[in-house]
């Protein structure tokens, strides 16, 4: 192995290992570092189509704030990011740890489970649609088979909003209801048994080993899933596109209206730029909380 | 062995001469076009691209997008330095891009053509281009379409009515009656932020009918009178679902959903800003085209007792300014204007789109008084007539892409809000973009 130090840096033989990892950061800077730091550098300009970029300090940035409807989109991504992640997750730790146990058919439910996060994203949501239709939809004439009135599920913000919710949460939680199940999986039976063997319960179990072992994992999914669904655009898009009157827009759906609507690509940049330091303290909080020394393994 | 290297070398030069010679003589486009409606429509195109490149040899590689993804990929090519060299977009966008001065001056081309055009068509293609700090025409307009008024005559004879009254009133009164007469729904338009159009284009409609003119003399104009028009147009749009006269989904209605709900009689009437919904009663149920349905002009006087003009609209086609080969780029566009190419595509679209040239109209297909829809809505064009508001400033067009009139809408429809209170917001986000002109 080779010593660390000075020599293992810049040493003859260092050139070697940065050969490896070359590929990676290749990838890492053209798709990840400078798409970011454009993002970064054209939220700071004037820069629309046709318009090279041009330095105007802060004004996008007074701008976005000044606009009621982005307001509405941060406080709205912040409520699909908030209720959507937590939701999903803490659903999909449970039905993890139900999935774990011994039980006739088990193969058959973790098949039938894993349907949602199979189905085409696009034929799920026109199916939620057309489930959902105020005059035509099957949840309607249900509703009015039993004497209730038509529901304007997408026609109203509070219900599209909750419709918006309840999508993404049926939609991935069998995905990350997978990632847990692995998790569990992994975690050794023995101390399961010695906790048997001490006269532990199932709760004690439940409290005592199943999830400390699983809080590692448990916040790295939090922190990725926060993150992948504060970029999600299709759901919003396609499920309301935005309304009613732009109330369920969120920031992805805002950036895309400035970027492929108006060719505004500062404020589409700054409308993520916001957000990065709400993302940055959710990092460095589920980071803190990694270090904590609290990983399973 | 040196003689085989020299046969080699020599066989790889003449090689890469002749394909190069092959590939310097090359003439090509690449076309970005609008193909979403209907088989019609590709084949319309198709049989213009093949007859351009046999008379001239230029190669067209067109691709085909649905109008909304087109607009995106029209902006993403602009802005890489890969554009299309000819492309379809909407209307608003065009203004945008014309404002920024991405496109190009075509205005020799309109030039050649403009006598035989209709006029508000011309007006519309004549757009400000604020880099430049001049208006000119920056695009060429093949196709003109107003919001068709289409309706169940046989709702209407329920009603006792034989024909449809043609003041403002009795028009409107008549679907009233209908509702009453049968129990559908007297009409239905999207409220919603999934349609484009569909919402904001019978709000422009109505705002003119009451006598609003928001764009005068190339400024906005947020007078007194034009709120009051604003206010008025908008009570007008949403009573119809406030008083349960249209079907209830239309607050979560996308395009399409209009054209749905009358070919399917859920509703007795609809407006929609192309004839598409009798194009299909043409393709499917042509009793039901010919028998059953109608489309109407509108209603004159309007609801002030005084005429009113009908907004029309162009389907432009654009050259981008970086064009990779413009050249190219207007001999196409010279040639789809052509009358003899140009009549044979506007009429391979079955009048879903209206075309520019007067005497086109003239042709029976458009002229013949016992057609139930074409015919009506020709006389959008040769009655008084202007083009829609978003054409005529950028700052306009760009509320109305950002859905300004969808949220206003909304205000009333779904949030309760009193007309006034959700107008004066409309108006102020207007004055807001324009200031950031």
């Amino acid at each position: 192995m080779m010593p660390f130090g000075k020599g293992a840096v810049w040493g003859r033989e260092a050139w070697k290992s940065y050969l490896f990892v070359l590929p990676f950061l290749s990838i890492f800077a053209a798709f990840i570092a400078y798409p970011l730091l454009s993002e970064i550098y054209y939220s700071f300009t004037r820069y629309e189509i046709g318009v090279a970029p041009r330095f105007v300090g802060l004004k996008n940035f007074i701008n976005l704030l000044n606009d009621s409807d982005y307001r509405q989109s941060v406080i709205n991504s912040l409520i699909y990011v908030g209720i959507g992640v937590n939701v999903k997750l803490g659903l999909a730790l449970l039905i993890a740890i139900f999935l774990n146990r011994e039980f006739r058919g088990r193969s058959l439910v973790q098949s039938l489970f894993l349907l949602p996060w199979a189905a085409a994203t696009i034929s799920s949501l026109l199916s939620f649609r057309w489930m959902l239709d105020t005059d035509y939809g099957v949840l309607n004439s249900l509703l009015e088979s039993v004497g209730f009135g038509k529901i304007q599920w997408l026609g109203q913000y509070s219900t599209a909003m909750s419709i918006i919710l309840v999508y993404h949460i049926w939609k991935y939680l069998p995905f990350w209801t997978l990632i847990f199940l692995s998790g569990l999986k992994g975690i050794p039976p023995d101390i399961y048994e010695a906790g048997r063997v001490d006269g532990a319960t199932p709760v004690q179990l439940l409290r005592w080993v199943t999830l400390p072992m699983i809080k590692g994992l448990y916040i790295v999914c939090t922190l990725i899933s926060a993150i992948w669904t504060m970029g999600d655009f299709i759901t919003v898009y396609l499920m309301t596109g935005g309304g009613p009157g732009q109330s369920t827009n969120v920031v992805a759906t805002v950036a895309y209206r400035f970027a492929f609507r108006f060719g505004e690509f500062d404020n589409a940049s700054a409308s993520f730029v916001l957000l990065f330091p709400v993302m940055m303290i959710i990092i460095v909080f589920v980071i803190r909380k990694l270090e904590g020394g609290h990983a399973a393994y | 062995m040196r003689t085989r290297f020299g046969t080699l070398v020599i066989s790889l030069f003449l090689v890469l001469l002749m394909a190069g010679g092959v590939f310097a003589g090359e003439r090509k486009l690449s076309l970005w076009w609008t193909v979403e409606y209907s088989a019609e429509e590709k084949a319309a195109l198709e049989a213009i691209v093949n007859d351009f490149q046999k008379e001239t040899g230029i190669k067209v590689e067109w691709s085909g997008y649905s109008s909304t993804d087109l607009w995106a990929k029209v902006m993403a090519g602009i802005e890489a330095g890969n554009p299309p060299d000819v492309s379809q977009v909407l209307s608003h966008s065009l203004v945008l891009l014309a404002d920024r001065g991405l496109l190009m001056d075509v205005s020799d081309l309109i030039e050649k053509y403009k006598a035989d055009m209709i006029p508000s068509g011309v007006e519309a293609s004549y757009i400000w281009n604020s880099k430049a700090g001049k208006r000119s025409y920056y695009c060429i307009p093949w196709g003109l379409y107003t919001l068709t008024i289409n309706y169940w005559t046989t709702d209407i004879k329920k009603a006792g009515y034989t024909t449809l009254p043609t003041d403002w009133q009795g028009f409107w009164g008549a679907f009233e009656k209908a509702q009453t007469a049968t129990g559908i729904p007297a009409t239905g338009w999207s409220l919603s932020d999934r349609a484009e159009f569909d919402v904001s284009w019978p709000v422009e409609q109505f705002i003119t009918a009451f006598g609003g003119r928001l764009i005068k003399d190339g400024k906005l104009d947020l007078g007194p009178e034009n709120r009051t028009a604003v206010i008025e147009a908008l009570k007008f749009h949403t009573k119809w679902y406030l008083e349960n006269k249209a079907p209830k989904g239309v607050t979560e209605w996308g395009d399409p959903d209009n054209n749905t709900n009358l070919q399917t009689h859920k509703m007795s009437m609809t407006l929609n800003a192309t004839l598409s919904i009798p194009r299909w009663f043409y393709d499917k149920e042509r009793d039901k085209y010919y028998n059953e349905t109608a489309s109407a002009n509108y209603p004159q006087p309007g609801p002030l007792g005084k005429p009113y003009p009908v907004l029309t609209n162009i389907y432009p086609m654009i050259i981008p300014a970086n064009a990779p080969h413009p050249k190219e780029a207007k001999e196409f566009v010279d040639f789809f204007m052509q009358k003899k190419n140009y009549d044979k595509y506007i009429k391979g679209l079955e009048a879903r789109f209206f075309p520019m040239y007067k005497s086109t109209f003239d042709d029976p297909y458009f002229a013949n008084p016992k057609e139930p829809h074409v015919f009506p809505t020709r006389q959008h064009f040769f009655g008084p007539s202007a083009p829609i508001n978003f054409m005529l400033h950028p700052a306009y067009a760009k509320f109305v892409i950002g859905h300004g009139w969808h949220k206003m809408v909304a205000r009333v429809a779904v949030d309760k809000w009193t007309p006034e209170r959700a107008a004066d917001e409309a108006l102020d986000s207007l004055k807001r973009t324009f200031e950031r002109y």
